[in-house]
């Protein structure tokens, strides 16, 4: 029983960091209509920058100056670049300048960095004992962190002004316009949240793996598939599929076996497709809410 | 002069859609533009809040020129355009919905509760049903929405396109019921419309557009009674 819990926790702080990712990728949908193959790219940086920052800082400060730095950029150099220029034309080609744009920063990280995977400095180390069950500390933050920020998130769509803006742009963009809305400063706000999620998500998974290139497009997938699972488009779709995917991989890897980790993912995901097609929050196509 | 358009001539592509159109909204006025299917109307609409920019020609709102400003921009000068597909957006409220009308002036701390009072005043509908998604609401009740929704807006100009379109005899009646109400506010309208005859009954000018070209101008007294008018627009 106590080892049951322990793997439940295992799985859901796991699963809460894919649940980050998929709300950043469907937050992103929802505006542009499209998809940012860079999403990943925000981990990664997050967490390089923050490790590097703890060599002059406190670790707490180092983490807040690495998420502020990457949401900021997020929300303007990158998708400046990566975005912007390409608003008018379809889907693809904005697939195709974030998947450069996401090459590109992996490499620089790779130049900055080096190739060689590095650990990351335990922040929260340690494991609580809880009516003879351990629980990673690292994983109750990841929980507590996710949890707050999924909370805030949905305050600010549901009960501020901005927030009914970034709502009405996503549902119908020329209406949203006729309203005297500014798109370019809704898809800058967009980008801005999609930065702040993937850059949480990566001050929070660091310490559990090592610190590689490849991290940030590995987290990215797994995101992509919990949006799938959950309901393309839907926000709560994919905070469950998130979660869902963490405790099927958690589960799997400790009844079956972890040399197939994320291949669980992937089997959940071809389920999903072959009786669920929409997910489990599959909406009605007409409606975005 | 409220509304100037001066030889405004727009392509899509290689296809023009208008040619050299030239019409005027005074203060106060309701003016309708008539026309059949594909006649430009709802073009020169678009046009003059800033959805598309027109090869030739200027437009003038209050005195600035703004055939070249996009709509973010053109809109809190004081227009409104209620859309055809009424564009309300299906998963906010229809209190949210009103609220998104007050963008364009509202800044911090401003109360928009009078705003409120006078839209619920021509539509009470809309106060009984203020929490529910707008894509709940019947057609009428819809099209009452994007109407109150523009009106938040605190237009000088209110541009209509085809209010009454798709909806029962009794509903169409209101609809041009409360443009009158509107005017009366001291707004102007620009109305486009299917329904010739109830357009011409409340508007104080009428235009008539013919393939992308201003074919007729007039009161509507003179258009009820011109020949042309008649077999084309009034089926009579």
């Amino acid at each position: 029983m106590g080892s049951l819990v322990q793997i439940a926790v295992n799985g859901l702080a796991q699963g809460s960091i894919y649940a980050l990712m998929a709300l950043a990728i469907v937050v992103i949908y929802n505006t542009t209509e499209t998809f940012n193959f860079a999403q990943g790219e925000f981990v990664l940086l997050a967490a390089y920058v923050s490790a590097s920052l703890m060599g002059i800082m406190p670790w707490y400060l180092a983490m807040l100056v690495a998420v502020a730095v990457i949401a900021l950029f997020g929300a303007t150099v990158f998708q400046r670049v990566a975005y912007w220029p390409l608003r008018n034309s379809t889907f693809e080609f904005v697939i195709v300048s974030t998947l450069g744009v996401s090459l590109f920063l992996r490499n620089m990280a790779k130049i900055v960095w080096g190739a060689i995977a590095r650990p990351y400095p335990e922040y929260f180390g340690g494991v609580w004992r809880v009516a003879g069950v351990s629980i990673v500390k690292q994983h109750v933050l990841i929980l507590a962190m996710t949890g707050g920020l999924i909370l805030l998130f949905y305050l600010f769509m549901m009960k501020t002004t901005v927030g009914a803006m970034m709502r009405a742009t996503a549902q119908n963009k020329q209406a949203a316009t006729l309203m005297g809305v500014k798109v370019s400063r809704m898809v800058a706000l967009t980008y801005f949240f999609a930065a702040l999620l993937g850059s949480v998500a990566g001050i929070l998974v660091a310490p559990i793996f090592f610190l590689t290139i490849d991290m940030g497009m590995a987290t990215m997938t797994k995101g992509f598939a919990a949006t799938i699972v959950g309901g393309f488009g839907s926000i709560p779709g994919a905070i469950v599929g998130g979660l869902l995917l963490g405790l099927v991989e958690a589960f799997a890897t400790a009844f079956i076996s972890p040399v197939y980790k994320d291949a669980y993912t992937f089997v959940t995901l071809l389920a999903i497709l072959v009786f669920l097609p929409r997910g489990i929050f599959g909406e009605r196509i007409a409606e975005k809410v | 002069m409220l509304l100037s358009v001066n030889g405004v001539s727009l392509a899509y592509g290689a296809a023009q859609a208008l040619f050299d159109v030239s019409l005027k909204v005074e203060e106060g006025e309701v003016v309708t533009l008539l026309g059949a299917n594909g006649a430009g109307k709802s073009s020169i609409l678009k046009t003059v809040v800033g959805m598309y920019h027109p090869f030739a020609g200027t437009i003038e709102f209050n005195g600035q020129r703004i055939e070249a400003l996009p709509t973010d921009r053109i809109v809190p000068m004081g227009l409104a355009l209620v859309p055809e597909d009424r564009g309300v957006f299906p998963g906010l409220t229809v209190f949210e919905n009103l609220q998104m009308g007050t963008v364009s002036w509202r800044r911090r701390g401003m109360k928009i509760d009078a705003d409120l009072d006078k839209v619920f005043a021509l539509f009470p509908r809309l106060k009984e049903r203020q929490n529910q998604l707008a894509w709940s609401l019947s057609g009428g009740e819809q099209q009452m929405l994007a109407t109150a929704r523009g009106i938040m807006s605190r237009p000088k100009l209110l541009m209509l396109d085809e209010p009454s379109i798709g909806l029962a005899p009794l509903l169409v009646s209101q609809v041009f019921k409360t443009i009158s109400e509107i005017q009366k506010t001291g707004t102007s309208i620009l109305l486009v419309e299917q329904n010739a005859r109830m357009a011409l009954n409340v508007a104080t000018r009428a235009y008539v557009l013919e393939t992308g070209k201003i074919a007729l101008e007039g009161s509507p007294k003179e258009l009820l009674q011109n020949e042309k008018v008649k077999n084309a627009y009034l089926g009579a």
